[in-house]
């Protein structure tokens, strides 16, 4: 008796497992339903492509002081770094030592003759002292009279010296003043150095633009124009701007190793304050913008090889549908072909589902309004309702 | 002496259970049992309603309707599903005590409280099956313990996929535990209790396959 028991239990498993092999293997004829939790209608939105990358904020222009050799050696810097300068502003004096030299020259010459000068008049003073103290018409005065007015001559003439002096001095002056560089911009000192081949002063505009990169995977989808959204990070602040320019070689040296970055310039429509130079920034650049397209969520989509899908419920079944993609931004994914707004799509899709499966969706708890109950047609209200009596047969 | 109704106790020890049936001279709990297989199967039933099981029917018509409408419909469908796990049951239970009644001489509460016992059988059933429908897509009528998934191999006709459905393991055991029932409470041969059982049985599976194919494509 056991051992009858024993070989009915063996066969039902055994049925049991070709039941199970005969509804789940590959090619099971026996057809199935597909619990779809969620579906969706594709909607007719604007949607944008963007780019999301970093960046830091940088001067709009750089003017570069360089160590000029025919002005001679430096003899002094006159700024200092950071310092905040103006159109005008002495930035460096160069030092010519033979033009010291030559106005130390004119200066001894000028103590020269001015020692002459002073003697010529305490002499003339003498002179006509004596003369007046001698007797009328004498020969004496007379002699007197011609010794001063020849002390005269001589004076005038080292005057005329000295004014000569006097201009080649004014002159060397004027030579020496030009030694002093001046700047012609207004800005910030930004960086003084002194090794030979960087320039002496930077001096960095008051301005920012903002600079950023980009991976060579993302550099065709940008270009000149395009706008962008600079977000200080932590902050809720945001500027607008558009690409100013896009660099054609990769910041650092290219190598066969590691893939390349380039550069791209940011033009601020608007100055952000109080945001040093070198601040780091998040940008969000809209290359592609569509208005009126359909889109879905991304989640909806999926690939297969290099073809993408979606689920269309059609009639109740699963319809494996072959589209075309647009763009994509954020959870949001452009259909640009095969797919209509009103038809209901799986919002995610999975591996059981199959085309062809029969779809059930759960049930929706919400009140009917007793307008939605009139336009139903009285077939349409038994129909349904028999159907649910009679599908619990079982 | 008194029998307490116990289908559990029925489906597990029938020999015992019902020869205590046969010595008892009344029975007790009989309507609550069945009002409690009853409130189950309903429940079970809004259940599958509610995650849409056997909604294929319904969901054909989804672009049909507006969100509002189609809400409106699964309420409906709910409603008639719900009331079918209470009258089918039901139906079940006094058609099959009624013609047994008819065919042998035996207390009718007697006849119910066998009947009860193969209610559970048939809940337990769907209990068994429910998972597999949400999870893995299987319909009614491929239940992997029934001969349903031998139906598309061998036929295109609906109706005999229904019928075949009806074979399952669950039926057997009921049929099984029928027969140990009858048998205790006639004392009768085994061939013709058995004969007389699978005949109520195939009865009630055209009737079940027929409601099954209800005919509503086309709609």
């Amino acid at each position: 008796m056991k051992r009858w028991k024993r070989y009915i239990f063996i066969v039902i498993v055994l049925c049991i497992c070709a039941n199970f092999y005969i509804l789940f293997h590959a090619q099971s004829k026996i057809p199935k339903s597909v619990y779809v939790n969620e579906r969706t209608k594709p909607e007719k939105t604007n949607i944008k492509e963007t780019v999301h990358t970093t960046g830091m904020t940088v001067p709009t222009e750089r003017k570069f002081i360089y160590y000029n050799p025919q002005l001679g050696a430096i003899d002094e810097i006159l700024v200092t770094k950071g310092q905040e300068i103006q159109v005008g502003t002495p930035l460096i004096r160069y030092v010519d030592e033979e033009i010291d030299r030559e106005i130390h020259r004119i200066a001894r010459k000028k103590e020269q003759l001015n020692a002459q000068i002073e003697q010529l008049s305490k002499d003339i003073d003498d002179y006509t002292a004596m003369s007046s103290s001698a007797k009328e018409d004498s020969i004496e005065k007379m002699q007197w009279e011609e010794k001063a007015r020849e002390a005269e001559r001589e004076k005038t003439l080292l005057e005329w010296q000295m004014k000569e002096y006097e201009e080649q001095q004014h002159e060397l002056t004027e030579k020496k003043d030009e030694l002093i560089v001046e700047s012609n911009t207004a800005g910030v000192v930004e960086e003084i150095s002194y090794d030979k081949s960087k320039p002496l002063i930077t001096i960095a505009s008051p301005s920012a633009v903002v600079r950023g990169k980009v991976k060579e995977e993302t550099i065709g989808k940008l270009a000149v124009g395009q706008t962008a959204t600079i977000n200080v990070p932590n902050e809720h602040e945001s500027f607008a701007g558009t690409i100013a320019d896009i660099g054609k070689f990769p910041i650092k040296e290219a190598s066969f190793q590691e893939k390349s970055e380039y550069p791209f310039t940011v033009q601020l429509n608007e100055q952000p304050k109080q945001l040093p130079f070198g601040y780091h920034v998040n940008i969000t650049v809209v290359t592609k913008e569509k208005n009126g397209v359909i889109t879905v969520p991304a989640e909806a989509v999926w690939h297969e090889k290099t073809k993408a899908f979606v689920y269309v419920i059609h009639n109740g079944k699963l319809e494996k549908r072959n589209v075309i993609l647009g763009i994509k931004h954020g959870k949001k994914q452009e259909i640009e072909q095969g797919l209509r707004q009103n038809e209901y799509i799986v919002s995610h899709p999975t591996k059981q589902m199959k085309h062809g499966m029969d779809v059930i969706v759960p049930f929706e708890v919400a009140k009917p309004r007793k307008e939605t109950i009139k336009q139903l047609s009285k077939w349409d209200i038994v129909k349904h309702f028999l159907d649910g009596f009679f599908r619990s047969f079982y | 002496m008194m029998y307490k109704s116990n289908p559990l106790k029925e489906i597990l020890h029938p020999k015992i259970a019902f020869a205590q049936l046969r010595e008892a001279e009344r029975v007790k709990n009989v309507i609550l049992v069945a009002l409690l297989l009853l409130l189950m199967n309903v429940i079970l039933s809004l259940l599958r309603a509610y995650f849409g099981i056997g909604t294929e029917e319904l969901t054909k018509h989804l672009d049909r309707y507006t969100g509002e409408q189609f809400a409106f419909l699964q309420l409906l469908f709910a409603f008639g599903h719900a009331l079918g796990g209470l009258c089918v049951p039901l139906l079940f239970l006094f058609i099959s005590s009624i013609i047994y009644y008819l065919l042998f001489d035996i207390d009718f509460v007697k006849l119910l409280t066998i009947q009860l016992p193969i209610l559970l059988i048939f809940l337990l059933e769907d209990l068994f099956l429910f998972p597999f429908q949400l999870c893995f897509g299987v319909k009614d009528l491929f239940s992997p313990f029934s001969l349903g998934v031998w139906g598309p191999y061998i036929t295109k006709h609906a109706f005999i996929w229904a019928l075949l459905r009806t074979v399952s393991l669950f039926s057997i055991w009921a049929i099984s535990i029928q027969i140990i029932a009858l048998r205790s409470l006639t004392e009768k041969s085994v061939q013709r209790i058995a004969m007389i059982v699978i005949a109520v049985y195939l009865f009630f599976a055209l009737l079940a396959a027929a409601g099954t194919e209800f005919p509503f494509n086309g709609f």
